[in-house]
């Protein structure tokens, strides 16, 4: 109980379904995890995990039709998000849950100012003239780096690292407990990707922000998060404190992914993929969705869905092999 | 912008060159003496040879054509073979007429057009856009001169509303307007529906929603904005073609404009007003789209640094 009342979000059982003509989509199924202020989350999987569609439901901005929440709760500063009304709902959204989409070349909108775009939030959700949101604004724009003569430039003018320091602008504009960041870097280069990271590190430490970092590069998540959640098909297989996670993999997926890592030591000749590819979100398996791609599957694995089990302190896995105590629990404690 | 405008300006002269070159090269090579045309039948072959000594008709094609570009030049655009007047004055006299009624029928096609377009995109799927989709299909399909006959058959004949020919009172815009207006606006919602469900997905809007703008906000400041460039361009088609395609319809309600002007003149082959009208309508065309690229500039910025 304790617990629960410091927790900034709390998503619990979170489901998220598209009904299309082809049948149902599974984009997320029963994910739970939750945030305390400050803290930030990484949210790791591959391409259609359902790790957007869990961030835009955060916000209520699931495409709908054909998308719609159909389970859960998420509760944000006490309060459920899925039983508040639209126009309340437009009250948190921008000012205390923001969020970075992913591709900064298409988000900003192509025909207004910048420093327009980024004033728009702060006369939305806070009280004052036009004038003190151009000069909240351009406070803004000199947080995240950018000239104040470049102002009234548009988008088309600037280049994708600095577009996505100004969509970070918008972000953080009305100071949000919570920042939801949709793949902030992806479309960067390695260069600009270190510089907006870094700039997000900063800021998140100023504004004391809370922040969801969905990402599918672990490198980031090193670098940035408190703890992980790893998602596979709409659910989270495992969630742990960043140390634990990193040191002691419990899931067979996680396990895969940090085993399909390089090693820049090793002169190796191949790349180690997960076989297999991610199962249609209309037709997910029987039991652990995981089973056909997992290498140590059992003959249960096909048949029942496995549980989260706390497998040590903090340590959240949703595995079968782990569900029975394995022998690879006991090292866990000596690592960290 | 300046540079651009003029530059724009200075090019409309070669367009306006071919213009004539092939209309005046389409004089030359159509059958028939002009000379013969202009005096009737029963003249002498004495008057014959006067009047094409007078006109100039046996000259190379080129000296008559320089001569014809050169009194352009000078506003002059010749003597109208059938009434004997300038023709400068007889198309001046008429084209009011044409362009006030291409400008109100793209007007109506606007209001209608657009509001319509911006509906059925929000509403996609919905028994509305059904609907719109529907009579927008009727608009393009139903040619205007028949929906104009209907219109006199229902509120002339019929009703007793609208006095069926002229141009000259509001009462007598209403129904040539709608059926020069009926395609465009049809095009425009179209346009306008296609272009703004394009726009309504595009992540800027996402991004706009997820600041907690309220979808009024978001449509119209966000997506709007941005789903009009397109249809600046339709628009400036539209009218364009309302320009120089209003025949008909003048025909139908007995407008006197450019158009049934011209049309009689190409029958009596009166050719210095036919080159004429063209040349005007050319021209009205090219400012039509000298427009519709600076409104263009207007809307969006890229463009708009592409020109500085």
């Amino acid at each position: 109980m304790d617990e629960k009342a410091t927790n900034l979000l709390d998503v619990k059982e979170l489901s998220i379904q598209f009904f299309l003509e082809e049948g149902t989509v599974h984009a997320v199924n029963n994910l739970s995890f939750s945030l305390k202020p400050g803290e930030t989350i990484g949210i790791v999987g591959e391409t259609g995990a359902g790790k957007t569609t869990t961030a835009l439901g955060i916000m209520r901005l699931v495409q709908s039709p054909p998308g719609m929440i159909v389970s859960g709760s998420i509760e944000f500063e006490g309060q459920n998000l899925l039983d508040i009304s639209e126009p309340e709902m437009r009250k948190v959204r921008g000012n205390k849950i923001s969020m970075i989409f992913q591709d900064p070349m298409t988000s900003l909108n192509p025909v207004i100012p910048v420093i327009d775009q980024i004033a728009e939030v702060i006369m939305l959700h806070n009280e004052g003239t036009a004038k003190d949101a151009i000069l909240k604004a351009e406070q803004m724009l000199e947080k995240v780096g950018i000239r104040i003569e470049r102002a009234r430039e548009y988008p088309h003018q600037f280049s994708g690292g600095m577009r996505q320091r100004v969509v970070i602008a918008i972000a953080l504009a009305c100071n949000p407990a919570l920042l939801i960041a949709d793949e902030p870097t992806s479309a960067l280069d390695v260069t600009i990707q270190a510089q907006v990271l870094e700039l997000m590190k900063d800021l998140k430490v100023e504004f004391n922000t809370s922040m969801i970092m969905i990402t599918h590069d672990l490198g980031i998540v090193a670098d940035i998060c408190d703890k992980v959640a790893i998602m596979y098909a709409g659910n989270v297989v495992e969630l742990a404190d960043k140390y634990q996670l990193f040191r002691n993999p419990q899931h067979p997926y996680t396990i895969g992914l940090f085993n399909s890592i390089p090693d820049i030591k090793k002169d190796e000749e191949t790349l180690k993929p997960i076989k297999g590819l991610m199962p249609d979100p209309t037709n997910l398996p029987s039991g652990c969705p995981f089973h056909p791609r997992c290498e140590s599957a059992m003959p249960r694995c096909f048949e029942i869905v496995p549980q989260m089990v706390e497998v040590s302190q903090g340590h959240y896995v949703k595995c079968l092999r782990c569900t029975e105590g394995s022998a690879q629990n006991n090292k866990n404690e000596g690592g960290a | 912008m300046h540079k651009y405008i003029l530059k724009r300006l200075v090019m409309m002269i070669p367009v306006l060159l071919g213009v004539s070159f092939i209309m005046f090269t389409l004089s030359y090579i159509t059958p028939g003496d002009p000379a013969q045309i202009i005096l009737g039948e029963g003249a002498t072959q004495a008057m014959i040879d006067q009047v094409r000594l007078d006109l100039g008709l046996d000259d190379p094609f080129l000296v008559r054509f320089v001569s014809y570009v050169a009194g352009v030049a000078q506003l002059d655009f010749g003597m109208s073979w059938a009434t004997q007047r300038p023709v400068s004055e007889e198309i001046f006299a008429r084209f009011p007429h044409t362009m006030r009624l291409a400008g109100m029928g793209i007007a109506l096609a606007l209001s209608v057009g657009i509001p319509l377009g911006i509906l059925s995109a929000i509403k996609q799927y919905s028994i509305f856009d059904m609907g719109a989709n529907f009579i927008s299909l009727l608009g393009v399909s139903i040619p205007n001169f028949w929906l104009g006959m209907m219109l006199i058959l229902f509120f002339t004949v019929n009703l007793g509303w609208l006095p069926a020919t002229g141009f000259a009172t509001p009462i007598q815009y209403i129904m040539p307007t709608i059926a020069i207006a009926s395609a465009s606006a049809a095009v425009i919602m179209r346009m306008t529906r296609s272009s703004m469900l394009e726009c309504i997905r595009q992540d800027y809007v996402r991004t706009a929603r997820a600041k907690g703008l309220s979808e009024r906000t978001v449509i119209f400041r966000h997506a709007l904005k941005n789903a009009l460039i397109p249809v600046t361009t339709t628009a400036g088609l539209s009218f364009g073609f309302l320009l120089g395609g209003a025949v008909l319809t003048e025909t139908i309600f007995a407008i006197p404009g450019l158009g049934m002007f011209m049309v009689s003149a190409l029958f009596t082959r009166d050719w210095p007003t036919a080159i004429g009208g063209v040349l005007l309508i050319a021209l009205s065309f090219s400012f039509v789209n000298l427009m519709v690229d600076i409104l263009y500039a207007f809307l969006d910025p890229r463009i708009r640094s592409q020109y500085q």
